[in-house]
């Protein structure tokens, strides 16, 4: 399997953590951060493949640091990960430039099926 | 004509039945996003325990299960797993709580009980705007007899309108008093990061709920401090 970068952002420590867990025994590079300040701090040190990224956080929301990785680094794919019950959220997360978005709790096979997804459309942009 | 005591004047019986809408429409307005917020939450112990549960089941596939090293991270996941049943458990039980709120349009109860129940609605929306919500609730129970589904709406009202305003890392402190036969729930904050404090503009309706309620409100600025107490009758 190919050794995709992924960064997850989600206030939710336990969340993002098993989750990192859990991709990483399926052979994926993962890293974690619980805010979205030290999210893009992260990707300028070392930009992910794809960033799986909560919409609702206390300092910056999911929507501003999703326009915020779109503007210096394009190249990234975005998963929203959300809550919400309706989809209007992950719908308006794709305006801003995601690749898709989840509603919590994720279907991990899903999940998988749409990184899988994000990586090749980011070869064939490449 | 029906005599609206707090404003001085009179009412025409369509405005009161208006008026009366508009406060359900109101209530029906606050209930949406305190629910939004709380179901929200929810969901989020709900999607820990839905991937510690993968998580296991990722290490029983892989047979790491029985290995004696595994005891421990074993012992760790079941235990997180627990502990978001048993939050997610108690946020079931507030939730029964609130739906019967609205059994009583005039009930005798426990504000202290009630405070605490309401502010777990609230936590979610404080998390998100940094802001802390510190309590000073007595041991005894203070006891109303009021509409506990209004008080809620007029709970909340003032604490989103703070949280709207106060600046993150601040503090909002929730007190509860009895003073002279009435029962005084206090919201006190410091505006350090603004240059003025906000104002809690109370409309027609929301007065209404106050008349309904036999409540009262008082706001008190000083420097940077703003003090709101509502004041409901005490269970005599």
């Amino acid at each position: 399997m190919s050794q995709i970068h992924i960064l997850i952002v989600d206030d939710e420590v336990e969340f993002a953590a098993t989750l990192a867990e859990r991709l990483e025994l399926r052979g994926y590079i993962v890293q974690t951060t619980n805010c979205g300040e030290d999210a893009l701090a992260s990707i300028l040190v070392s930009p992910p493949d794809i960033v799986l990224l909560d919409l609702k956080m206390p300092d910056l929301g999911g929507l501003e640091v999703l326009d915020a990785i779109k503007e210096t680094n394009p190249s990234i794919e975005v998963i929203m990960l959300t809550g919400h019950g309706c989809t209007v959220s992950g719908i308006e997360g794709m305006e801003h430039g995601a690749f898709d978005y989840l509603i919590k709790p994720v279907d991990l096979s899903m999940l998988l099926e749409k990184i899988e997804q994000a990586y090749t459309l980011q070869g064939d942009n490449q | 004509m029906i005599l609206n005591s707090r404003k001085g004047n009179t009412m025409s019986n369509d405005s009161r039945s208006d008026q009366e809408n508009r406060l359900r429409l109101t209530q029906l307005e606050y209930s949406g996003k305190l629910l939004a917020g709380f179901t929200h939450e929810l969901k989020n112990h709900l999607a820990i325990i839905n991937e510690s549960n993968g998580l296991l089941q990722d290490y029983l596939l892989m047979g790491k299960v029985s290995s004696p090293d595994f005891s421990d991270k074993l012992q760790d996941i079941c235990a997180k797993m627990e502990q978001r049943v048993q939050l997610a458990t108690g946020m079931c039980q507030a939730l029964n709580a609130y739906a019967h709120r609205t059994d009583n349009s005039s009930t005798s109860f426990s504000v202290n009980d009630f405070l605490q129940a309401v502010l777990v609605f609230l936590e979610r929306f404080s998390r998100l705007k940094e802001v802390e919500i510190k309590t000073s609730i007595p041991e005894k129970h203070l006891i109303t007899v009021t509409d506990p589904a209004l008080l809620q709406l007029m709970v909340s009202k003032i604490v989103f309108v703070v949280l709207e305003d106060i600046g993150s890392k601040e503090k909002l402190e929730v007190s509860l008093h009895e003073e002279e036969g009435e029962i005084e729930i206090g919201f006190s904050c410091n505006f350090i990061s603004k240059e003025e404090p906000i104002e809690l503009h109370i409309n027609e309706v929301e007065r209404l709920a106050l008349e309904k309620l036999g409540a009262s409100l008082k706001t008190a600025k000083e420097a940077q401090n703003l003090t709101v107490l509502l004041s409901v009758p005490k269970q005599q």
